[in-house]
């Protein structure tokens, strides 16, 4: 299954404190430099969970650091 | 439908000693930004070394005997809700009695649960005192987690303070409670959970629990209760954090104005937090129905609708 990156900024943008440029972030970026905190990310990674219906464990989150990679992840779950 | 029993009057202790969460923005790699609109909590009580558990259970009733007049010989029954008491042996309840010097024939015993403490000890204090046709009791929570902190850990040190509430439940109500909702996930007990006298909490885990559970509980809690979103004056929310707070505005789709965050300045001080809080709105007449939940160690959580008694006389 492809996930588009629209999907996942679109998730960012709703959950993400307005403060993170979210649109604009390079898909290869580190999220935590661009601003993404420890309690964003519990946000995103709850909205992400509930919107493609994937589990995501703590050492994933601390691996998934860009968009891409999060991309990757859901897909390659999507399709196991 | 409400009850004859029920909230007369509320006092509290905050020790007035703070530790500023300004004071750790190198140690932790935080900014005011996330202190002040993340977390929310610019700075956290803390309990003299002095002091224990019981002892600010007494400093909240003196803060009760100094703006109403309670007749100890009324009292028959005390609660304190404490995962951190003076001792294992005995209950705080009995120190307390002790240095309130109540009568003999008053009940005392603990309750032990964290941040939902509150609602469900008001719930056993009512049920309590109706099945026993007793005139009053005294429900207090001092839940002072500075004893189980590690100050190392970004999670968990710059969010509780130390406090200690006083609930006078009776027969001469401000407030009735209308039906509850009780809840655990026993499964995820470890997620918030004190080892070898340190507090421990997946921060993560407990948002998810919070933003997944609490809307739902919301929306069964007013179904049992027969009322709408938009009948409830007030939502006051275990102060966990202002994040969790926000997150909770922001699913349960009402104002933040409704659902205020208002312990910037002394922390998480878990059972006391809705006390606290609720105590500044007992007198004030705009706000007839208010929603208490909380949530927290367990996991659990409990909610109710508090609704005005309009004549208490």
């Amino acid at each position: 299954m492809e996930v588009s990156l629209e999907q996942i900024r679109e998730i960012f943008a709703r959950e993400v404190d307005k403060k993170v440029d979210v649109k604009n972030i390079d898909s290869h970026a580190s999220l935590s430099d661009e601003g993404v905190d420890s309690l964003d990310s519990a946000s995103v990674f709850l909205a992400l969970e509930d919107e493609f219906n994937v589990k995501f464990t703590d050492d994933d989150i601390a691996k998934l650091d860009t968009l891409n990679k999060i991309k990757a992840f859901i897909e390659s779950k999507k399709s196991a | 439908m409400t009850k004859k029993v029920g909230i007369e009057s509320i006092a509290y202790y905050i020790p007035d000693n703070y530790k500023s969460n300004f004071n750790f923005k190198e140690e932790f790699e935080i900014d005011d930004y996330f202190i002040v609109e993340k977390i929310g909590v610019k700075r956290v009580s803390q309990k003299l070394a002095t002091e224990d558990t019981s002892d600010l259970c007494i400093k909240a009733w003196e803060s009760l005997r100094q703006n109403s007049a309670i007749e100890k010989e009324e009292i028959d029954c005390v609660i304190v809700v404490t995962q951190n008491p003076d001792n294992n042996i005995p209950h705080v309840s009995a120190k307390v009695h002790e240095a309130l010097d109540l009568k003999e024939n008053c009940a005392c015993f603990d309750i032990s649960l964290g941040c939902s403490g509150f609602v469900y000890a008001l719930s056993v204090i009512e049920s309590f005192i109706e099945t026993n046709n007793f005139k009053k009791g005294l429900l207090f929570t001092a839940d002072p987690y500075s004893k189980i902190i590690d100050r190392k850990d970004k999670n968990t040190a710059l969010l509780f303070g130390d406090a200690a509430a006083v609930t006078v439940v009776g027969q001469k109500p401000i407030f009735c409670s209308g039906k509850y909702t009780f809840g655990t996930i026993g499964k995820m007990h470890k997620e918030l959970i004190c080892n070898n006298s340190l507090l421990y909490m997946n921060g993560r885990s407990i948002f998810d629990f919070v933003a997944r559970y609490i809307p739902k509980d919301m929306n069964l809690l007013l179904e049992k209760n027969e009322m709408r979103m938009d009948s409830i004056d007030l939502f006051l929310f275990h102060q966990g954090s202002k994040y969790i707070i926000d997150t909770l505005v922001k699913r349960l789709k009402i104002s933040a104005e409704k659902a205020p965050f208002l312990a910037n300045e002394y922390g998480n001080t878990v059972s006391s937090t809705i006390p606290i809080m609720l105590s500044d709105f007992l007198d004030n007449h705009a706000y007839t129905n208010i929603v208490i939940c909380g949530f927290g160690v367990g996991l659990s959580w409990s909610s109710c609708v508090l609704k005005r008694v309009i004549n208490n006389k």
